[in-house]
């Protein structure tokens, strides 16, 4: 069992993230988010299971994300975390397109943990890295915005039109999103035995 | 240099210049297995470089769309995350037997589906293609390209899967016309032989 927690636990090297030579901190911070793809698929899945509703109600549970993730990034700065194992993503990103899929719609509450959720994860996930506190900062900063930005356009874009087939759209994007991460899951497994 | 053998000279260079050009592998190509936007290239292209499997899945969608809903948008969501685990099973060397005929089967059936209008009940209809994801999700999980990119790689997989789909439901919505049901039948047909002759080893 401890052997299992510290697999989960554990950042793998084999999917550590990188900087891009040349292009400057705050450029290496916002493309951060997208140049992992667990962390981008996760926040496709949340902004497709926020557009269930109309925009009006994507306030708070944008609030929520917004505040979290900088939190989040913050704390991963300040404890100079490496990362969370690969799993931990993964896990909630199958959780997350398992309630796309399922296509209910989810109170305030339960939305807002949701949000929550998803944002100390990726937030976690993206420690600023830089070997000063200007340059991590910066770095922090580009992630904050990159997450902040990609869930509140995805969201709202596809929450203007609530039509039939769009929602069938978003249930069958989810289930993209379930098998992509079916066989993420496959090829971190077989990667780490 | 006559008039004549100018022409003559041009009659040999051009069609050997175009050859020329034909063969040469090319450098843009030559590493489209590398990376994460050369595995996104590859998985996407992996579903739709073998015609086994693009009849099968244009063959989901066909199906889907004669099903009507809930079957139109429910089949195209089994299919993927059924067949994600049978590419996990083939990633992780799990042995399925059968892998090749059933895949073949797959085309034969789903065939002969659209072409009989089969309307069993839902669940039949996605436990059948649910089996069937199996086998092509597993012949696509142990053909991953070792240089490929493997997130990036599943992310093209499944979309290339499920864009598919959703080419075999547009041709499928042909079905509100007569003349479009017939077309759609005549295609269930097509992929129905295309199938068999998978099945007995003539393609």
């Amino acid at each position: 069992m401890a052997a299992g927690g510290v697999v989960v636990m554990m950042p793998s090297a084999a999917y550590a993230h990188g900087k891009i030579e040349g292009v400057g901190d705050l450029f290496n911070g916002l493309a951060h988010p997208l140049r992992v793809p667990s962390h981008l698929l996760l926040l496709v899945a949340l902004s497709l299971l926020l557009a269930q509703q109309k925009p009006r109600r994507l306030t708070w549970p944008m609030a929520v994300f917004t505040a979290c993730s900088g939190l989040a990034i913050g704390v991963a700065g300040a404890l100079d975390l490496a990362g969370i194992s690969p799993l931990i993503p993964l896990g909630l990103l199958m959780g997350l397109a398992a309630l796309v899929v399922w296509g209910r719609p989810m109170g305030l509450p339960m939305r807002a943990a949701v949000c929550a959720l998803v944002a100390i994860v990726a937030g976690l996930d993206s420690p600023p890295e830089g070997e000063s506190l200007l340059v991590s900062l910066k770095f922090g900063v580009g992630s904050w915005l990159c997450l902040s930005v990609v869930v509140v356009d995805l969201a709202f874009y596809a929450s203007l039109v609530q039509a039939e087939w769009v929602a069938l759209g978003r249930r069958v994007m989810g289930a993209w999103v379930l098998a992509i991460a079916i066989l993420m899951l496959a090829f971190y497994a077989k990667s780490v035995m | 240099m006559s008039a004549n053998a100018l022409i003559s000279w041009r009659r040999i260079l051009f069609p050997a210049a175009v050859l020329g050009v034909a063969v040469l592998p090319s450098m843009a190509y030559a590493h489209t297995e590398a990376g994460a936007v050369g595995g996104l290239l590859s998985g996407f292209l992996h579903p739709l470089t073998g015609l086994d499997h693009v009849v099968a899945m244009v063959a989901v969608g066909l199906w889907g769309a004669f099903l009507g809903k809930p079957a139109i948008w429910l089949l195209p969501v089994v299919f993927p995350v059924v067949m994600a685990l049978g590419g996990a099973l083939g990633v992780m060397g799990v042995p399925v037997p059968g892998i090749e005929a059933g895949i073949a089967l797959s085309g034969v059936v789903l065939g002969l589906m659209v072409v009989f209008k089969a309307r069993p009940p839902l669940w039949i209809a996605a436990v059948l293609v649910g089996v069937f994801a199996i086998f092509h999700g597993h012949a696509h999980g142990t053909e991953l390209p070792e240089a490929a990119n493997p997130m990036t790689y599943a992310v093209g997989f499944v979309v290339g899967t499920g864009l598919l789909h959703l080419g075999g439901i547009a041709f499928g919505l042909l079905t509100q016309w007569d003349w479009g049901t017939i077309a759609v039948r005549v295609g269930g047909g097509a992929i129905a032989l295309i199938g068999l002759g998978f099945l007995v080893g003539v393609l």
